[in-house]
Protein backbone atom coordinates (compact mmCIF):
# COMPACT_ATOMS: atom_id res chain seq x y z
CA UNK A 1 0.00 0.00 0.00
CA UNK A 2 1.13 3.46 -0.90
CA UNK A 3 1.66 6.36 1.64
CA UNK A 4 0.79 9.07 -1.30
CA UNK A 5 -1.72 10.49 0.97
CA UNK A 6 0.47 12.70 3.15
CA UNK A 7 -2.14 14.18 5.89
CA UNK A 8 1.02 17.33 5.85
CA UNK A 9 0.92 20.11 3.09
CA UNK A 10 4.30 20.16 1.03
CA UNK A 11 5.06 23.52 2.59
CA UNK A 12 4.53 22.17 5.63
CA UNK A 13 6.89 19.31 5.07
CA UNK A 14 9.49 20.55 3.34
CA UNK A 15 9.31 24.61 4.81
CA UNK A 16 11.66 26.74 2.88
CA UNK A 17 14.86 27.45 4.35
CA UNK A 18 14.78 24.60 6.69
CA UNK A 19 17.49 23.41 7.67
CA UNK A 20 17.55 19.05 8.43
CA UNK A 21 17.03 18.27 11.81
CA UNK A 22 15.83 15.81 14.08
CA UNK A 23 12.66 16.37 14.46
CA UNK A 24 12.05 16.86 10.36
CA UNK A 25 13.26 13.32 10.01
CA UNK A 26 11.54 12.39 12.70
CA UNK A 27 8.20 13.67 11.84
CA UNK A 28 9.01 12.48 8.13
CA UNK A 29 9.60 8.42 8.97
CA UNK A 30 6.93 9.06 11.89
CA UNK A 31 4.44 9.43 9.17
CA UNK A 32 5.20 7.46 6.52
CA UNK A 33 5.47 4.48 9.16
CA UNK A 34 1.98 5.28 10.61
CA UNK A 35 0.02 8.16 8.34
CA UNK A 36 -3.26 9.35 10.09
CA UNK A 37 -5.42 7.11 7.98
CA UNK A 38 -3.81 4.17 9.79
CA UNK A 39 -3.21 5.15 13.33
CA UNK A 40 -7.13 6.75 13.66
CA UNK A 41 -8.47 4.30 10.68
CA UNK A 42 -12.47 4.66 10.49
CA UNK A 43 -13.26 1.21 9.05
CA UNK A 44 -11.91 -2.39 9.74
CA UNK A 45 -12.12 -4.99 7.08
CA UNK A 46 -14.91 -7.40 7.30
CA UNK A 47 -13.70 -10.67 9.09
CA UNK A 48 -12.69 -8.31 12.42
CA UNK A 49 -16.72 -8.42 12.60
CA UNK A 50 -16.26 -11.76 15.04
CA UNK A 51 -16.38 -11.87 18.87
CA UNK A 52 -12.55 -13.47 18.60
CA UNK A 53 -11.55 -9.81 17.60
CA UNK A 54 -12.98 -8.04 20.56
CA UNK A 55 -10.88 -9.70 23.75
CA UNK A 56 -7.50 -7.46 23.02
CA UNK A 57 -10.04 -3.85 23.62
CA UNK A 58 -11.31 -5.65 26.55
CA UNK A 59 -7.85 -6.06 27.49
CA UNK A 60 -7.07 -2.90 27.31
CA UNK A 61 -10.18 -1.31 28.99
CA UNK A 62 -9.40 -3.53 32.29
CA UNK A 63 -6.00 -2.00 31.77
CA UNK A 64 -7.68 1.70 31.88
CA UNK A 65 -9.61 0.74 34.78
CA UNK A 66 -6.72 -0.43 36.63
CA UNK A 67 -4.68 2.16 36.19
CA UNK A 68 -7.24 4.51 37.41
CA UNK A 69 -8.07 2.29 40.54
CA UNK A 70 -4.38 2.10 41.05
CA UNK A 71 -4.41 6.16 41.03
CA UNK A 72 -7.12 6.36 43.80
CA UNK A 73 -4.99 3.78 45.52
CA UNK A 74 -2.17 5.12 45.72
CA UNK A 75 -3.08 8.93 46.02
CA UNK A 76 -5.37 7.87 49.36
CA UNK A 77 -2.89 5.07 50.99
CA UNK A 78 -2.98 1.48 52.94
CA UNK A 79 -4.86 3.14 55.93
CA UNK A 80 -7.50 4.18 53.38
CA UNK A 81 -8.44 1.10 51.12
CA UNK A 82 -8.07 -1.39 54.61
CA UNK A 83 -10.47 1.05 56.28
CA UNK A 84 -13.06 2.95 54.93
CA UNK A 85 -15.94 1.40 52.49
CA UNK A 86 -14.84 3.63 49.90
CA UNK A 87 -11.28 2.28 49.96
CA UNK A 88 -12.44 -1.36 49.90
CA UNK A 89 -14.53 -0.60 46.76
CA UNK A 90 -11.52 1.05 45.05
CA UNK A 91 -9.64 -2.02 46.31
CA UNK A 92 -11.80 -4.39 45.24
CA UNK A 93 -12.28 -2.40 41.76
CA UNK A 94 -8.50 -2.64 41.57
CA UNK A 95 -8.33 -6.13 42.04
CA UNK A 96 -10.91 -7.55 39.47
CA UNK A 97 -9.79 -5.34 37.12
CA UNK A 98 -6.57 -7.25 37.11
CA UNK A 99 -7.94 -10.56 37.49
CA UNK A 100 -10.70 -9.62 34.43
CA UNK A 101 -7.33 -8.23 32.31
CA UNK A 102 -5.38 -11.31 32.82
CA UNK A 103 -8.64 -13.19 32.24
CA UNK A 104 -9.02 -11.05 28.87
CA UNK A 105 -5.20 -11.15 27.87
CA UNK A 106 -5.01 -15.35 28.31
CA UNK A 107 -8.34 -15.65 26.09
CA UNK A 108 -6.81 -12.61 23.44
CA UNK A 109 -3.54 -14.61 23.56
CA UNK A 110 -5.24 -18.28 22.41
CA UNK A 111 -7.19 -16.70 19.58
CA UNK A 112 -4.12 -14.80 17.94
CA UNK A 113 -2.22 -17.99 18.68
CA UNK A 114 -4.49 -20.25 16.83
CA UNK A 115 -4.77 -17.52 14.08
CA UNK A 116 -0.96 -17.60 13.69
CA UNK A 117 -1.14 -13.46 14.12
CA UNK A 118 2.30 -13.43 13.52
CA UNK A 119 1.78 -13.96 9.48
CA UNK A 120 2.02 -11.27 7.03
CA UNK A 121 5.00 -9.30 8.94
CA UNK A 122 3.13 -8.91 12.40
CA UNK A 123 6.45 -10.72 14.27
CA UNK A 124 6.98 -7.37 16.48
CA UNK A 125 2.81 -7.16 16.93
CA UNK A 126 2.93 -10.72 18.49
CA UNK A 127 6.38 -10.75 20.20
CA UNK A 128 5.15 -7.38 21.78
CA UNK A 129 1.92 -9.07 23.32
CA UNK A 130 4.05 -12.13 24.46
CA UNK A 131 5.92 -9.73 26.15
CA UNK A 132 3.30 -7.46 28.14
CA UNK A 133 2.05 -10.72 29.26
CA UNK A 134 4.98 -11.50 30.98
CA UNK A 135 5.81 -8.26 32.03
CA UNK A 136 2.56 -8.37 33.48
CA UNK A 137 2.89 -11.22 35.93
CA UNK A 138 5.45 -9.44 38.28
CA UNK A 139 3.07 -6.29 37.70
CA UNK A 140 0.52 -8.30 39.61
CA UNK A 141 3.11 -10.32 41.79
CA UNK A 142 4.34 -7.26 43.42
CA UNK A 143 0.68 -5.63 43.54
CA UNK A 144 -0.41 -8.68 45.67
CA UNK A 145 2.63 -8.30 47.74
CA UNK A 146 1.90 -4.30 48.59
CA UNK A 147 -1.33 -4.89 50.25
CA UNK A 148 -0.09 -4.26 53.79
CA UNK A 149 -2.45 -7.11 55.07
CA UNK A 150 -1.61 -10.79 56.30
CA UNK A 151 -2.33 -11.97 52.52
CA UNK A 152 0.75 -10.18 51.43
CA UNK A 153 2.75 -11.39 54.06
CA UNK A 154 2.18 -14.97 53.21
CA UNK A 155 2.83 -14.20 49.38
CA UNK A 156 5.63 -12.66 49.59
CA UNK A 157 7.32 -15.41 52.12
CA UNK A 158 6.48 -18.08 49.89
CA UNK A 159 7.38 -15.92 46.38
CA UNK A 160 10.31 -15.41 47.92
CA UNK A 161 11.80 -18.66 47.94
CA UNK A 162 10.48 -18.82 44.08
CA UNK A 163 12.77 -15.88 43.37
CA UNK A 164 15.80 -17.12 45.19
CA UNK A 165 15.72 -20.53 44.02
CA UNK A 166 16.03 -19.23 40.50
CA UNK A 167 18.72 -16.73 41.64
CA UNK A 168 16.89 -13.15 41.14
CA UNK A 169 16.15 -12.82 45.09
CA UNK A 170 18.89 -10.43 45.86
CA UNK A 171 17.99 -7.63 44.12
CA UNK A 172 14.33 -8.57 43.42
CA UNK A 173 13.17 -8.87 47.19
CA UNK A 174 9.82 -9.68 47.59
CA UNK A 175 9.87 -8.55 51.40
CA UNK A 176 11.39 -5.25 50.94
CA UNK A 177 8.13 -3.40 50.40
CA UNK A 178 9.51 -0.08 49.47
CA UNK A 179 11.01 -1.66 46.68
CA UNK A 180 7.90 -3.66 45.67
CA UNK A 181 5.99 -0.60 45.75
CA UNK A 182 8.05 1.08 43.63
CA UNK A 183 7.75 -1.43 40.95
CA UNK A 184 4.29 -2.07 41.32
CA UNK A 185 3.32 1.49 41.26
CA UNK A 186 5.72 3.06 38.79
CA UNK A 187 8.68 0.66 36.98
CA UNK A 188 6.40 -2.64 35.90
CA UNK A 189 2.92 -0.12 35.19
CA UNK A 190 5.24 2.35 32.93
CA UNK A 191 6.67 -0.74 31.42
CA UNK A 192 2.95 -2.45 30.23
CA UNK A 193 1.65 0.61 29.24
CA UNK A 194 5.07 1.43 27.17
CA UNK A 195 4.60 -2.11 26.12
CA UNK A 196 0.77 -1.65 25.29
CA UNK A 197 0.88 1.26 23.30
CA UNK A 198 4.11 -0.14 21.29
CA UNK A 199 1.29 -2.54 20.83
CA UNK A 200 -1.28 -1.11 19.22
CA UNK A 201 0.65 1.02 17.14
CA UNK A 202 2.01 -2.11 15.80
CA UNK A 203 -1.56 -3.45 15.39
CA UNK A 204 -2.51 -0.10 13.28
CA UNK A 205 0.60 -0.08 11.29
CA UNK A 206 0.14 -3.89 10.08
CA UNK A 207 -3.66 -3.83 10.03
CA UNK A 208 -5.41 -7.19 12.25
CA UNK A 209 -4.49 -10.63 10.93
CA UNK A 210 -6.84 -12.02 8.49
CA UNK A 211 -8.69 -14.83 8.69
CA UNK A 212 -5.99 -18.51 7.27
CA UNK A 213 -8.74 -19.15 4.79
CA UNK A 214 -9.30 -15.29 3.44
CA UNK A 215 -5.60 -14.94 3.38
CA UNK A 216 -5.07 -18.19 0.90
CA UNK A 217 -8.44 -16.66 -1.37
CA UNK A 218 -6.45 -13.62 -1.51
CA UNK A 219 -3.33 -15.28 -2.11
CA UNK A 220 -4.70 -17.64 -4.51
CA UNK A 221 -6.19 -15.08 -6.82
CA UNK A 222 -3.18 -12.82 -7.25
CA UNK A 223 -4.40 -9.66 -5.24
CA UNK A 224 -2.12 -10.60 -2.63
CA UNK A 225 0.01 -7.64 -3.55
CA UNK A 226 -2.58 -5.06 -3.77
CA UNK A 227 -4.82 -6.13 -0.89
CA UNK A 228 -1.15 -5.85 1.38
CA UNK A 229 -1.49 -9.66 3.33
CA UNK A 230 2.13 -9.83 2.55
CA UNK A 231 3.38 -6.71 3.05
CA UNK A 232 1.55 -6.59 6.03
CA UNK A 233 -1.05 -3.56 5.51
CA UNK A 234 -4.24 -5.76 5.60
CA UNK A 235 -6.36 -3.30 7.32
CA UNK A 236 -7.07 -2.18 3.47
CA UNK A 237 -8.05 -6.18 2.73
CA UNK A 238 -11.92 -6.43 3.43
CA UNK A 239 -12.15 -3.26 1.12
CA UNK A 240 -9.58 -3.81 -1.84
CA UNK A 241 -10.56 -7.95 -1.82
CA UNK A 242 -14.83 -6.71 -2.28
CA UNK A 243 -15.46 -7.03 0.51
CA UNK A 244 -17.71 -5.03 3.05
CA UNK A 245 -15.82 -2.86 5.87
CA UNK A 246 -16.48 -2.90 9.05
CA UNK A 247 -16.43 0.73 10.55
CA UNK A 248 -14.87 0.82 13.34
CA UNK B 1 -17.17 -12.44 47.97
CA UNK B 2 -16.76 -13.96 51.47
CA UNK B 3 -20.42 -12.70 51.73
CA UNK B 4 -21.47 -14.90 48.77
CA UNK B 5 -19.09 -17.48 49.79
CA UNK B 6 -18.60 -19.30 52.27
CA UNK B 7 -14.55 -18.80 52.64
CA UNK B 8 -14.07 -20.28 56.14
CA UNK B 9 -12.20 -23.81 55.11
CA UNK B 10 -9.80 -25.06 53.05
CA UNK B 11 -9.24 -24.30 49.52
CA UNK B 12 -10.14 -27.62 47.61
CA UNK B 13 -7.32 -28.50 45.42
CA UNK B 14 -7.25 -31.36 42.55
CA UNK B 15 -4.80 -33.56 42.01
CA UNK B 16 -3.84 -35.40 38.85
CA UNK B 17 -0.04 -36.49 38.91
CA UNK B 18 2.48 -33.11 38.96
CA UNK B 19 -0.63 -31.23 38.44
CA UNK B 20 -1.81 -29.52 41.51
CA UNK B 21 -4.83 -26.97 40.97
CA UNK B 22 -7.17 -24.83 42.95
CA UNK B 23 -10.64 -25.79 42.40
CA UNK B 24 -11.17 -21.79 41.71
CA UNK B 25 -8.57 -21.71 39.03
CA UNK B 26 -9.78 -25.09 37.71
CA UNK B 27 -13.59 -22.86 37.27
CA UNK B 28 -11.53 -19.72 35.89
CA UNK B 29 -9.59 -21.51 32.93
CA UNK B 30 -12.82 -23.15 32.14
CA UNK B 31 -14.55 -20.01 32.11
CA UNK B 32 -11.73 -18.92 30.39
CA UNK B 33 -11.82 -21.85 27.41
CA UNK B 34 -15.90 -21.17 27.61
CA UNK B 35 -15.74 -18.24 26.64
CA UNK B 36 -13.27 -18.62 23.81
CA UNK B 37 -15.40 -21.33 22.33
CA UNK B 38 -18.33 -18.96 22.86
CA UNK B 39 -16.74 -16.01 20.85
CA UNK B 40 -16.04 -18.56 17.84
CA UNK B 41 -19.16 -20.39 17.43
CA UNK B 42 -21.94 -17.03 18.25
CA UNK B 43 -22.32 -15.23 15.13
CA UNK B 44 -21.28 -11.27 15.73
CA UNK B 45 -24.18 -9.06 15.76
CA UNK B 46 -23.35 -6.90 11.98
CA UNK B 47 -25.17 -3.38 11.25
CA UNK B 48 -25.94 -2.94 7.32
CA UNK B 49 -24.95 0.82 6.21
CA UNK B 50 -27.73 3.08 5.37
CA UNK B 51 -29.40 2.23 1.93
CA UNK B 52 -27.26 -0.99 2.16
CA UNK B 53 -29.45 -4.58 1.42
CA UNK B 54 -28.31 -7.72 2.49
Amino acid sequence: MSNDISPLSESVQHPAGARASWTLALRRRAVAALPPEKLLADQQPSYVASWVYVFGVLSLSSLAVIILSGTILALKGPAWWHVTGVGHFFNSIHLWSVELFFFWMVVHLWGKYWMAAWRGGRKRVWVTGAITFLVAIPCALTGYVSQQNFDSQWISTQAKDAMNSVGIGAFFNLLNFGQMYSYHVLLLPAAVVALVVGHVLLVRRHGVVPPFRLAEEIASSGTAAQVGVDDGTAAQVGADAGNRGTEA
Amino acid sequence: MAAIFNLNHRATYLHWHFIDLSLSNILVIAAMVAVFAAAILIPFPSHRRTGERA
